[in-house]
C-alpha cells in the first residue's frame, strides 16, 4: 500500500472514530459533552429516588431506574456520552452521597464501558425493530460489565467472594437484566417523543401565542 | 388506533411488562416518615420538624418483638427460633433491651404499660432459672449446660479455692452484667424501684470482686489481678467487662453513687496490656487454665497464662482481635473514655471496613482474616451500625444498613401494626436479631445519652400513663420544660383515649392557634380522645 494510501486510510480511520463519538467538529463535543452531563444530573436524580424491590428465596427482583439511562444515551449521543455518563455518573453518585471512591474509581469503568460499548452501534429510535436491537445489544453488553465488575471486585477490591457474589452480582442480574432490557427503549422512546414531537410542538405553538400577541 | 398499536407494538409490549414487573416487585419501601409541622401557639413557636422522633417502621418492628417476648410462656423461647443459635439468646434478650431503651427515651412522655410490661418480660424471661424451670430457663441454656459450675479460683479443679461457679457471680458477667443493666436500665426508664435491690447486689459483687482478694482483703486488680470480670470463668473480655462499667456509670448517675473507682485498675488494663498494635482491644486475656473448651468467639489459648488470647490460625502467637469486641467496646466505653473511642473509632473503620459497593459495606470480623459469612463478622457488622449512630457517622450508618437490610423483605402484618424482616432464606434467628440491631441502629437517641439519669423533677412532669395503644403510633411525647407545654406528635388508627397525669390543671391540646381539642377530667388525670389522623399537639 502507498504513503498516500496509508495516510488516506489513516485519515478516514480518525475522522470515523471521531465522527462515531459525536466529536468531529468542536459544536459536536460541546453537544456530547452537554448530552452527558446532563445525563449526569438525571441519572443522579434517578440515584436518589428509592427502588422497591422484593425478595424471592435470594434472588433480588425489581428495577433499578437510573441504570438504562447509561445505554439509552449512548444511543442517542454515541459511545462518548454513554461512557462519561455511566463512569461519572455512578462515580459521582458515591461521591456525593455516600463520600466514597472505590479503589481510584476503577469498579466504576465497567459501567463506563457499558455505554461506551453500546454507543458504536447506530439506532434508529422512532422504530421498533431497532429499539428491540439496542434492547438485546445493551443486555449483552451489560452482562460484560457485569463479568468485568466481577473480575475486578474479586481480584482488586479483597471482598469475601460470597459476599460480592450474594450481594452485588446476583442482585445486579435480576434487576439489571429486566431494568436494561425494558426501561432502555422505554427512556430511548420517551427521549424521541419530547426531541421530536413534543419539543417542535411546544415551539410552534409558542411561536403562535407569539404571533397573535403581535 | 389499531395501525398505530401495530406499528409500535415492541414500545407497548415493552411498557406493559414493565408496568406489570414494577407493579409485582414494588415492595421494601424506605419508611414514611411522621407528619410534622410547625405550630405557633400563645407566640412560641414549636417546630415538630426539630424535635427526634420515631418512625413507622421502629414502632412496627418493636411491635412485633413486643408480641415475640409477650405471647410465649416465660420459659419458652420457640418464637425467637433460635435452636443453632441458642448460646445467642441471652445475648439477643440484652441488646433488644438496649434498644428499646433508646425508643423509650425519644417518647419519655408516653410510659404506658405498652412499654413497660414489654421490658419487664423481656428481663424476667433473662432471669429465668433451673430452679424454677428446669432445662426451659437462660440459667440452663448460659451456664448450666457447660463445665462452669465445677470452677475454682485459681486452680480450676481445687475444690478448696474460690468458687467461680455461681451463674450469678463472680465470674459469669456475660450474664450478670446485661442482666444488671436491663435492670437499670428499666428503673432509669420507669422508676418504679422493683429491681434496686438486685442492682445493689451485683454492683456490691462487682465491687468485692474488683478490689478485693474474694475474701474481703484489698487487693489491687481484684480476685484476678486484672481488675476485670471473667466470662467462662478463665478468662476476661474488653467487650464484656464494658457492660459492667457501663451499667456502673449509670447506677452513679442515677443514685449519686461512686462506684466507677473499682474500675480504675482494670480500664488501665484494658487501655494498656488487652492491646494490639494499633491501639485496637484485643479478643480475650486468659487469666487462668481454661477446663474443658477454651471458649470464646475464636480465642486460642496462648502459651503463657496469663496472657492474651492468640489467633488460632497463626501459629506466629499474635493476639486475638476482632471487629465485634472493639466495636462493642468502644460503643459502651464512649461515655466512660470518649476520646479513646473518638480516637479509635477512625483506625477500627480503617482495620475492619470493607467497601463492597459505594452504598455497601461491610465489617470484617477480624483484619488478620478478613472474611464475611460467620457469627463474629455478622456481630462486628451490626455493633458497628449502633457504633456509628454514636459516632455521628451516619455515612458509614448508612452503607452499613444497606448492606444488612437489603436482602430480606419487610413483612407487615395485616393490620399494619408490625413488620418484621423474612429472613428464612438464610436463618430465620436472624430476623429478631436484625430488627432490634434495626431500631437501635436508628432511633435518635445513643446510649452515651442513656448513661445520664433523667433529672428527678422528670417524674413530676405530665406524661400520657393509660392509652389505647393498639391504635396509636407515638412519634414523639415529652414534656417541654421550659415553655410547660407536652409535645405530642401521634398517629391515630382508629378513635383512642389518652390519659394524661400529673397536669395540675386541666390541660388544653392545640392541633393550631384556634384549633382546639378539650380534655375530659378522670380523678385526678385527665383524657384526651383522637379521632383517626396525625396530629402534631401541643398540650398545655
Amino acid at each position: 500500500m502507498s504513503e498516500q494510501k496509508k495516510n488516506k486510510m489513516k485519515k478516514f480511520t480518525a475522522e470515523f472514530l471521531l465522527e462515531k463519538l459525536q466529536i468531529q467538529s468542536s459544536k459536536a463535543l460541546l453537544i456530547t459533552l452537554l448530552y452527558s452531563s446532563i445525563a449526569i444530573v438525571i441519572f443522579l436524580l434517578m440515584s436518589l429516588i428509592p427502588q422497591p424491590f422484593i425478595m424471592n428465596g435470594l434472588f433480588k427482583f425489581g428495577l433499578i431506574l437510573p441504570l438504562a439511562l447509561i445505554p439509552t444515551i449512548a444511543a442517542i449521543r454515541g459511545p462518548l456520552a454513554g461512557f462519561i455518563t455511566g463512569y461519572i455518573g455512578t462515580f459521582l453518585f458515591d461521591l456525593v452521597v455516600y463520600r466514597v471512591i472505590l479503589l481510584v474509581t476503577i469498579p466504576y469503568l465497567p459501567y463506563g464501558l457499558l455505554g461506551l460499548l453500546i454507543g458504536l452501534a447506530n439506532y434508529q429510535i422512532n422504530n421498533g425493530k431497532s429499539l428491540a436491537k439496542l434492547a438485546i445489544i445493551s443486555t449483552l453488553v451489560f452482562l460484560l460489565s457485569v463479568l468485568l465488575l466481577t473480575i475486578i471486585g474479586l481480584t482488586m477490591q479483597g471482598i469475601s467472594i460470597l459476599v460480592f457474589l450474594g450481594f452485588v452480582v446476583l442482585p445486579l442480574l435480576s434487576m439489571g437484566i429486566p431494568s436494561i432490557f425494558l426501561l432502555t427503549p422505554l427512556y430511548s422512546r420517551l427521549w424521541h417523543i419530547l426531541a421530536y414531537n413534543a419539543y417542535p410542538s411546544l415551539s410552534r405553538l409558542m411561536a403562535k401565542l407569539k404571533s397573535r400577541e403581535e | 388506533m389499531i395501525r398505530y398499536l401495530k406499528d409500535n407494538k415492541f414500545i407497548i409490549g415493552v411498557l406493559a411488562v414493565t408496568i406489570i414487573f414494577s407493579g409485582v416487585t414494588f415492595n421494601n419501601l424506605s419508611p414514611f416518615q411522621p407528619f410534622k409541622r410547625t405550630l405557633t401557639i400563645n407566640g412560641i413557636t414549636y417546630d415538630f420538624n426539630a424535635y427526634p422522633s420515631l418512625n413507622d417502621e421502629q414502632i412496627a418492628l418493636f411491635n412485633n418483638l413486643r408480641t415475640l417476648i409477650t405471647s410465649e410462656p416465660l420459659n419458652s423461647f420457640d418464637n425467637w427460633n433460635a435452636d443453632y443459635f441458642i448460646g445467642f439468646l441471652h445475648y439477643l434478650f440484652a441488646f433488644t433491651d438496649y434498644a428499646m431503651s433508646g425508643m423509650f427515651e425519644t417518647t419519655p412522655g408516653y410510659r404506658t404499660d405498652y412499654y413497660r410490661e414489654t421490658a419487664y418480660q423481656l428481663i424476667k424471661k433473662m432471669n429465668t432459672t433451673v430452679g424454677e424451670f428446669g432445662n426451659d430457663s437462660i440459667e440452663y441454656i448460659e451456664w448450666g449446660r457447660t463445665s462452669y459450675p465445677s470452677y475454682y479460683w485459681p486452680n480450676a479443679t481445687d475444690p478448696a479455692g474460690l468458687y467461680m461457679g455461681g451463674y450469678r457471680g463472680p465470674a459469669n458477667i456475660m450474664w450478670t452484667a446485661h442482666f444488671a443493666l436491663m435492670e437499670t436500665l428499666y428503673e432509669r426508664s420507669f422508676n418504679e424501684s422493683i429491681f434496686l435491690d438486685e442492682i445493689d447486689w451485683f454492683i456490691n459483687d462487682w465491687n468485692n470482686s474488683l478490689t478485693t482478694d474474694g475474701y474481703g482483703n484489698l487487693t489491687d486488680g481484684g480476685i484476678w489481678g486484672v481488675g476485670l470480670i471473667p466470662c467462662e470463668p478463665y478468662i476476661v473480655f474488653a467487650q464484656c467487662n464494658s457492660i459492667p462499667i457501663y451499667c456502673t456509670e449509670l447506677y452513679d448517675n442515677l443514685f449519686g453513687t461512686s462506684f466507677m473507682n473499682m474500675w480504675d485498675y482494670g480500664l488501665n488494663f484494658m487501655n494498656t496490656v488487652m492491646h494490639d498494635e494499633y491501639d485496637l482491644f484485643i479478643d480475650g486475656y486468659f487469666i487462668q487454665e481454661p477446663k474443658g473448651s477454651s471458649g470464646g468467639m475464636g480465642s486460642g489459648i496462648p502459651s503463657t497464662i496469663p496472657g492474651p488470647a492468640v489467633n488460632r490460625y497463626f501459629e506466629d502467637g499474635r493476639a486475638a482481635e476482632s471487629s465485634y469486641s472493639n466495636s462493642w467496646t468502644s460503643l459502651f466505653l464512649e461515655f466512660t473514655q470518649p476520646e479513646k473511642t473518638v480516637e479509635d473509632y477512625p483506625v477500627f473503620l480503617e482495620k475492619y471496613g470493607v467497601d463492597v459497593t459505594g452504598d455497601q459495606m461491610y465489617i470484617s470480623g477480624s483484619f488478620n482474616n478478613p472474611s464475611f459469612g460467620s457469627i463474629t463478622d455478622m456481630l462486628g457488622t451490626l455493633f458497628s451500625c449502633v457504633l456509628a449512630k454514636q459516632r455521628g457517622d451516619f455515612n458509614t450508618l448508612q452503607r452499613i444498613q444497606n448492606f444488612l437490610y437489603s436482602q430480606y423483605n419487610k413483612v407487615w402484618s395485616e393490620n399494619g401494626r408490625e413488620m418484621y424482616y423474612d429472613t428464612s432464606s438464610l436463618f430465620e434467628f436472624l430476623s429478631p436479631v436484625l430488627a432490634a440491631l434495626r431500631i437501635w441502629a436508628t432511633t435518635p437517641v445513643t446510649l452515651t445519652d442513656l448513661a445520664n439519669a433523667r433529672p428527678s423533677v422528670f417524674w413530676e412532669y405530665p406524661f400520657i400513663s393509660q392509652a389505647d395503644d393498639e391504635n396509636i403510633w407515638v412519634y414523639y411525647a415529652k414534656w417541654d420544660a421550659v415553655n410547660s407545654v407536652f409535645l405530642l406528635n401521634i398517629k391515630v388508627d382508629s378513635t383512642a383515649n389518652l390519659t394524661f397525669s400529673n397536669f395540675d390543671h386541666v390541660p388544653v391540646a392545640y392541633e393550631g392557634e384556634s384549633q382546639v381539642i378539650s380534655l375530659g377530667i378522670s380523678g385526678s388525670d385527665y383524657n384526651l380522645t383522637l379521632q383517626p389522623g396525625s396530629y402534631n399537639l401541643v398540650v398545655l
